[in-house]
């Protein structure tokens, strides 16, 4: 009797063993069959809040640069004007939107084309950078994004200055 | 007899006049409006506005934020070099008049709207602003 009762009580551990393991198989067959590409990281547009946060990010460049002593002069008659405000504005607002990865799309001239005869020197070309450095942490873009945008504006560089 | 050549030069001109009227409404409506269009408002006005002297780097920044804080403003920035502050603001919500008269409300300063040119400097300008103003006026198209 006692025999018995010993084997029925393997026989019981043995099939809980076996229903764990079955179960442990199954759970691992599951993690296998689930393996569905990452979704692609953010674009850099994303990670700067869309169109709206960029606005603000220009909008407050366009002052800073406006009111700067040292490149005010070249900026703020092109912002007091509205007509010319408004093509500024937008073109900046889509180069940025474009160039982030955004669905806007650029529509001004080349930057060689439309700083030809403007004789922009490095100095103001600086200053600019920073006017856009302190707009954007006005509005506390991290300094990844920053760097990410800095990225994709700085080789204008070439195309600006000394034109 | 010279009063039908009248009625007729008169005709000439009305019809010319709505030909090209028809031509600049096709021209304003050729392509429909990018996404900046679409998404972002186009009524802003920059101005500055002539301060006096702010000293203190706290004030300087109590002032921004202050002009910033009011409705419309979309932007504001301080130059301690020229002692004026630039405002970027939004024609629907608010004109120059309003905007001062509520700076000074909230900052207690007197200020007055500084002269600036509006020709030259950035690679903008030209003839070709007067047609874009003529083209958002009657640009209907979504």
């Amino acid at each position: 009797m006692k025999k018995s009762n010993l084997l029925l009580a393997l026989a019981a551990t043995g099939l809980l063993a076996g229903l764990i393991a079955c179960k442990k198989e199954t759970k691992t067959e599951t993690i296998y069959v689930d393996n569905t590409p990452p979704p692609p990281p953010p674009t850099l547009y994303t990670r700067l809040g869309g169109v709206s946060a960029i606005t603000l990010v220009v909008d407050k460049f366009i002052n800073n640069c406006a009111t700067n002593a040292f490149i005010g002069a070249r900026f703020a008659p092109a912002a007091a004007n509205p007509d010319r405000l408004q093509v500024l504005r937008f073109n900046l607002i889509d180069q940025i939107c474009a160039g982030s990865g955004g669905p806007c799309q650029y529509k001004g001239r080349t930057m060689v084309q439309s700083h030809t005869g403007m004789n922009i020197t490095n100095p103001e070309f600086d200053t600019l950078v920073v006017q856009l450095v302190k707009a954007m942490t006005t509005y506390s873009v991290p300094t990844k994004e920053q760097n990410d945008l800095a990225a994709i504006l700085l080789p204008m560089r070439t195309d600006i200055v000394g034109k | 007899m010279k009063r039908i050549r009248v009625i007729k030069w008169v005709r000439y001109a009305t019809v010319t006049a709505l030909l090209m009227f028809l031509c600049l409404l096709i021209w304003a409506n050729w392509e429909p409006k990018t996404y900046t269009e679409k998404h972002i408002p186009n009524d802003v006005q920059y101005i500055q506005l002539n301060t006096g002297q702010v000293s203190q780097p706290q004030l300087m920044n109590e002032l921004e934020q202050k002009i910033s804080s009011v409705q419309g403003v979309s932007s504001c920035s301080y130059s301690k070099v020229a002692q004026t502050v630039g405002v970027m603001f939004r024609t629907s919500v608010l004109n120059t008049p309003a905007l001062i008269k509520k700076v000074n409300a909230i900052t207690g300063l007197n200020v007055s709207v500084k002269e600036i040119p509006t020709s030259g400097g950035c690679p903008v300008g030209g003839v070709k602003y007067f047609f874009i103003s003529i083209k958002n006026a009657l640009k209907f198209r979504a």
